[in-house]
């Protein structure tokens, strides 16, 4: 499970360089999550850009992570494409993080 | 083996895997099962939604049926093959085979067949288990829920010591589908 992970300015931006977020992955992604969101940052941007299929248990990983985070911070996440973005909203997750467009939008926003 | 290239579209027939029972055979029957299914799914929402459906039937077995270990009564003959009465292309075999999954063109998409010898999924059958509530960041719970939004005429039952679910894989995803509540 590759995770890049960049500061820009205060925003720590964790791109997912995988093209799924599975049950076979699941575990992983969040071990390596754990990890980086040490990192002393205002805000944190998971990108999913890359991320072609995410399921359940992906789901369920990127939802434990929110929570190690709260409640100091949220998890901010851009870059869903048409199935990932579904999963999100036919589980109403998307009413729960913040989901930006694109990267770039997402570093425009105030948070 | 299922041919490539050979024309606009493969002729019908049927698909047929034996998939072992961990997360990593799981990703590699999708990708198998979704390579030979993508001429029959007409958008990329049916793809997609047919791939979150298959995911989470599988994940389900691995995760569920077969929590407690494999257990085949008769592991030379674990399921009743061929069960639609065509020659099976079995692209993949091994000595823990556990979950048998059968796909077929109907004229609406889809018919899928899905097959294991793990215990009986109580609770977890297509009927049961409402959509948990986002509000309480729950980690799971949400297999059923959008295995019942994406696909239609799901049915499950339990026949001797086999779990057998059937359901279709809509070839057209209707646009704007709304949450699993």
């Amino acid at each position: 499970m590759q995770l890049d992970a960049a500061m820009m300015g205060n925003t720590l931006v964790i791109r997912v360089a995988e093209d799924r977020i599975d049950a076979a992955s699941a575990i992983q992604f969040k071990e390596r999550m754990r990890d980086l969101i040490e990192t002393d940052c205002n805000r944190v941007i998971l990108d999913l850009s890359a991320v072609h299929f995410l399921d359940s248990s992906g789901l369920g990983a990127v939802v434990s992570v929110m929570k190690l985070m709260a409640p100091q911070r949220r998890l901010e996440l851009s870059g869903l494409n048409s199935t990932v973005e579904k999963v999100f909203r036919l589980t109403r997750m998307d009413t729960i993080f913040t989901i930006h467009p694109a990267l770039a939008q997402g570093l425009r926003h105030a948070g | 083996m299922q041919a490539e290239g050979q024309g606009a579209r493969a002729p019908p027939d049927v698909l047929c895997l034996r998939i072992a029972a961990n997360p990593h055979s799981v990703r590699d029957g999708l990708r198998q099962a979704m390579l030979w299914a993508a001429p029959y799914l007409h958008s990329e929402e049916a793809r997609g939604a047919a791939e979150i459906v298959l995911a989470e039937v599988l994940n389900n077995i691995v995760e569920h049926a077969y929590s407690g270990g494999i257990s085949l009564g008769n592991a030379e003959s674990p399921f009743p093959l061929p069960l639609l009465g065509a020659p099976a292309v079995q692209m993949q075999s091994g000595a823990d085979e556990a979950v048998c999954l059968i796909l077929s063109p109907s004229a609406t998409g889809l018919i899928c067949l899905v097959e294991d010898r793990g215990a009986r999924m109580h609770g977890m059958g297509p009927n049961a288990s409402a959509a948990p509530d986002p509000a309480d960041l729950p980690e799971g719970g949400y297999g059923w829920p959008l295995i019942r939004a994406l696909c239609q005429d799901l049915d499950y039952e339990r026949v001797g010591a086999l779990n057998r679910l059937r359901f279709t894989l809509p070839a057209r995803q209707s646009e704007g589908c709304d949450a699993i509540v």
